[in-house]
């Protein structure tokens, strides 16, 4: 379980991000966000070793 | 049979032997959208006068020698995420009013290379982030879903307004529609079908793919766009070629793993006995099953949100700040959602992937292809999102197909999905095949022989 974000924090978080939510928009972000991290929640029970990030970095091109 | 009823494949051939003009097919297809668009609403743009331009230019062009290959005189359409010259790219969104593409992408350069005909844009749902296309109605049955995002991709080619198109695929997006409609879809391996010029939704796990009515089709369009374009951060240089598919193929020693977790859990019985019938065709036509173990079963749906929701929102930053209203009421709350996901998950997500990618290697050491339903169910009703299982669980629908098309996108892997049967109401089951990475040759292989022996099954009563 993950501790939910309030819509106040939604709000923080968001304008942190660059990309602020309009008036009215906190909770419904907050809830859709929670869903996620539900989902994403179960990565932090891997122990990853020393496998590193995919990426699409290319220096060649 | 009227033209536009064709295969690609036949079609090709009738042009080929000059007993088909390109511009009698571009006819009947204009035809036949004009009989059902709408009711399907599977077209954005339709660029009828182009087509006929196009078609008879490609019919001067055959008769004086000039016959570029199958695809000559063929008319397609394009899934509106991908540019056209002189064409609004909407993204079935209000955000793109009044966009119109400056230059063409690449795949719209090589189709147009091949020969091809341009018909015109299909829906997509907004910004291809959603499995359900609502303003494209199913072709099998009107009632239900059309799937998505490449809804009117699929419903185009099932419907014969369309001998193939394009779609997307970030997570199901080629295959679920195709499954749903009863038309084949190859989400290709990452990076063989290069992406410039198309609307991302995310980077790290978008792909560009054919839509066709039968595998031989989608085999002939997947060998005009594939190949490298360095303009694609993520193409992979020295792939491509052609991947017509053999004519009597042969499956002996083919290894198919049926997987003994994750693809069967949670699936309507009809469906998986669709597909348990397919892999005993399979089997006849001489391949032999082999159980198998999908690895990080319990990570794939977090690696997959852990990878798009934030990438999506990357993608989108700039319109969210200044025109949120124009989004749909969904697909914007996903975005302003996706801001709230810290980037470390993004990162583990990114690592998942890397040890997924590793351990499908492995289990693709012990089979040639992996056999699995393209969708948990067929297409539900609009009202019925929701689905309840056996074991008193419900699941979303969007959770629900995700769930069974996101492995090949965060692995990278080619996926073909293919009809194999229908149930109780008529709707069809879709199948899909995973194959080892730019090894679309063997899934177009075992999909074409299944077909084959699916028509004769059909046609005379015997395999």
């Amino acid at each position: 379980m993950i501790n939910g974000l309030t819509p106040e924090q939604a709000a923080q978080w968001a304008e942190r991000a660059g990309i602020p939510l309009r008036p009215g928009r906190e909770e419904i972000a907050a809830a859709v966000a929670d869903g996620l991290q539900e989902s994403i929640a179960s990565l932090r029970e891997v122990d990853f070793g020393d496998m590193p990030a995919a990426g699409a970095f290319d220096a060649t091109t | 049979m009227r033209p536009h009823e064709l295969s690609l494949t036949a079609a090709a051939a009738a042009i080929a032997a000059r007993e088909l003009s390109p511009v009698e097919l571009t006819e009947s297809v204009l035809g036949r959208i004009e009989e059902t668009e709408p009711p399907l609403n599977a077209y954005v743009t339709v660029t009828g006068d182009r087509a006929r331009a196009e078609a008879t230019r490609a019919e001067q062009e055959i008769a004086a020698g000039d016959h570029r290959g199958p695809l000559h005189g063929i008319p397609m359409a394009l899934k509106d995420l991908i540019d056209v010259a002189g064409l609004p790219t909407t993204a079935s969104s209000r955000v793109r009013a009044g966009h119109r593409a400056e230059r063409d992408s690449v795949l719209t350069e090589r189709l147009a290379a091949a020969g091809s005909v341009l018909l015109g844009k299909v829906h997509t749902h907004e910004f291809a982030y959603g499995l359900i296309t609502a303003q494209t109605r199913n072709a099998v049955d009107q009632g239900r879903i059309a799937g998505g995002s490449s809804g009117g991709s699929a419903v185009a080619v099932a419907a014969g307004s369309a001998m193939f198109s394009l779609g997307t695929d970030t997570g199901g997006s080629i295959r679920v529609p195709s499954a749903f409609n009863g038309v084949v879809g190859l989400k290709p391996t990452y990076g063989l079908v290069p992406r410039h010029g198309v609307i991302p939704l995310s980077w790290s796990t978008d792909h560009v793919g054919p839509i066709a009515r039968t595998v031989a089709d989608a085999g002939l369009v997947l060998g005009a766009i594939a190949g490298h374009d360095p303009r694609d951060p993520g193409s992979v240089p020295g792939t491509g070629g052609d991947y017509a598919v053999d004519a009597e193929p042969d499956l002996t020693g083919l290894r198919i793993g049926v997987p003994v977790n994750y693809y069967f859990d949670r699936v309507r019985p009809e469906v998986e006995a669709a597909v348990r019938a397919a892999i005993t065709r399979l089997e006849s036509l001489g391949a032999h099953a082999v159980e198998v173990r999908i690895p990080q079963e319990r990570h794939i749906a977090g690696t997959l949100w852990s990878l798009v929701a934030p990438e999506a929102t990357a993608v989108h930053e700039r319109t969210l700040r200044t025109d949120p209203d124009a989004y749909g009421a969904d697909v914007r709350t996903f975005l302003e959602a996706g801001a709230l996901i810290p980037a470390v998950d993004h990162i583990r997500g990114q690592r998942m992937r890397e040890l997924m990618k590793r351990d499908w290697a492995e289990l693709l050491e012990t089979v040639d292809v992996i056999a699995a339903p393209s969708t948990p169910i067929t297409a539900p009703p609009p009202d019925a999102l929701t689905l309840e299982w056996p074991d008193g669980s419900t699941e979303d629908y969007t959770a629900a197909v995700v769930r069974l098309s996101a492995p090949a996108n965060l692995t990278g892997l080619p996926a073909l999905s293919l009809p194999v049967g229908a149930d109780a109401d008529g709707l069809p089951i879709g199948m899909q095949l995973l194959g080892r990475p730019l090894e679309e040759r063997t899934l177009l292989r075992a999909g074409h022989a299944f077909e084959l022996s699916h028509h004769r099954v059909e046609v005379t009563g015997r395999p």
